[in-house]
């Protein structure tokens, strides 16, 4: 780790190249685009020109309605897509941003799902044997260990990454959407949870449309507004802000 | 971009094993009959294979059964490592978007879940090939070698056709077309010699003919050839090596392509 600084961008964007008609992206399509010449398609800017810093042991907030450029922000501080312009450090192990049990294998038991998760989060073989209890108990899944992960609720099934990879040494812990789908009482574990994580400097980025929820956790926040940041800094006003265009 | 830790410390094996174990656990657990039904197709194949060809090709190949059982197995690991990798990327597209980690383990994982049956399938060769009267021998252990070799083609030409299949439709159709031409192209059910020395010449560009005749030669006759063998292990590890650096290249843009 470097210094206090556990995330830095500058004039950070992601542009996605879409259709402008409807094609299929078959090597037939690509070879008549070659023949004429044609290419009917445009950039769409899901994050632009975005400066952030955020240190160790933050919780930062990122709001904003949808199709703001959240998730798409998310995956680049994970550094699961490239950006298209700008620079992005990161520094620290930051593997995941666990959206739920996307990722998962729901036809695989929560077992077998459990391992798998780890192996992903970068745990090796042995520290998932010596954490398998700690991570079974935080996720309270005991008894569900044999069923399917497909046969659990939402909720419960969001609950096998999520305690996965708080046991799972990472420095920046990215979270999309997780506060809005456990019940009360997983909900104030998980706070707990980031705040110790916070408290040993463990950096953490929370998306959420849960307001409540960010308000609660995040002393500051990233209020995202059409990709490009409009405001950042304390959580309430960023919040008002967000309502405040909502209507 | 810039950051620490991850590359040097990510236990890549331990996750390859987990993301192979799970495409195993998926593929075998969608059937009621399991393992005997991955036998059923080759099965099948054998029967229609040697029902139709037997009467000409017999005659110019010994022990015909087993030379048509072990083309059969071969082409079977090809054909179904390489399909099942193609689509990896697209089956493993949560997996992909949500957690960071070497692109080709999910491509490896799927020729891996291939290979796991292969090996059982060769199991269920080697067992046969007692039984039609060939002698276990030395050469025997080296079925195994030629097997990753194969291996190697399959895991190279699926990582160029895991990343073309994000990138275009109808990549899949196209492997389909090419894989039977392909089937036609190698000396599964023939042999070699029945063809004219041209096109004998043109077919051993197939780098499966030089597999093929190692490891029949290897099965039957317990003769090999080294330097073919180190040649077509060169070979497959430069395409794999290849394949490898291409989804390092893209990962990016496989991850932008799986996403919009």
């Amino acid at each position: 780790m470097s210094g206090k600084i556990a995330l830095e961008a500058r004039g950070l964007g992601k542009k996605f190249t879409i259709g402008a008609r409807e094609e299929r992206r078959t090597v037939m399509e690509a070879v008549a685009r070659t023949l004429t010449g044609s290419a009917p398609r445009r950039d769409l800017w899901a994050v632009r020109g975005l400066d952030l810093t955020v240190e160790r042991g933050e919780i930062l907030g990122v709001i904003g309605e949808n199709g703001a450029g959240k998730s798409t922000l998310l995956l680049l501080l994970s550094r699961i897509l490239g950006p298209s312009e700008g620079t992005l450090r990161v520094f620290g192990k930051t593997d995941p941003f666990f959206q739920l049990a996307a990722g998962l294998r729901p036809r695989l038991s929560v077992r077998d799902n459990m391992a798998l998760c780890a192996a992903l989060l970068g745990l090796s073989r042995a520290d998932f044997q010596r954490r398998r209890e700690e991570i079974v108990a935080f996720s309270e899944l005991g008894e569900y260990l044999e069923a399917r992960l497909g046969e659990l609720s939402t909720g419960l099934a969001a609950r096998l990454p999520f305690a996965a990879a708080i046991h799972a040494d990472l420095d920046i812990i990215l979270v999309d959407e997780m506060l809005s789908v456990g019940d009360l009482k997983f909900k104030a574990k998980c706070f707990k949870a980031f705040r110790s994580l916070a408290a040993q400097g463990k950096t953490i980025v929370v998306v959420s449309h849960d307001l409540d929820s960010v308000r609660a956790l995040c002393a500051r926040s990233l209020y995202l507004r059409g990709g490009r940041a409009e405001f950042l800094g304390e959580t309430g006003e960023a919040i008002e802000r967000l309502k405040t265009a909502a209507r | 971009m810039s950051g620490e830790g991850g590359a040097g410390t990510f236990p890549y094996g331990h996750l390859l094993w987990e993301m192979t174990r799970g495409e195993v656990l998926l593929r075998d657990q969608g059937t009621a009959l399991g393992f005997l039904w991955t036998l059923l197709h080759p099965a099948l194949m054998f029967v229609v294979l040697y029902g139709v060809f037997a009467r000409w090709v017999a005659k110019a190949v010994d022990g015909y059964v087993l030379y048509l059982l072990a083309g059969l197995f071969l082409w079977n690991f090809f054909q179904k490592a390489t399909t099942y990798a193609l689509g990896s990327f697209k089956r493993a597209r949560g997996t992909v978007l949500n957690y960071r980690f070497p692109r080709e383990i999910v491509v490896l994982s799927a020729v891996g879940a291939v290979l796991w049956s292969s090996l059982m399938e060769m199991a269920v060769l080697l067992a046969a090939a007692a039984f039609l009267g060939q002698t276990p021998r030395a050469s025997w252990l080296l079925l195994p070698v030629i097997l990753a070799v194969e291996l190697e083609l399959a895991l190279g030409v699926g990582l160029f056709l895991a990343v073309g299949a994000v990138e275009f439709q109808d990549v899949e159709r196209i492997w389909e077309v090419l894989c039977a031409a392909l089937f036609y192209l190698t000396p599964v059910f023939y042999p070699l010699a029945a063809l004219s020395p041209r096109l004998q010449a043109l077919l051993r560009f197939n780098p499966l003919v030089l597999i093929l005749e190692l490891f029949r030669a290897c099965l039957t006759a317990g003769s090999f050839s080294a330097e073919r063998l180190a040649g077509a292990a060169l070979g497959g590890a430069l395409l794999s090596a290849a394949g490898v650096a291409l989804v390092r290249r893209r990962q990016f843009q496989l991850a932008d392509k799986l996403l919009v």
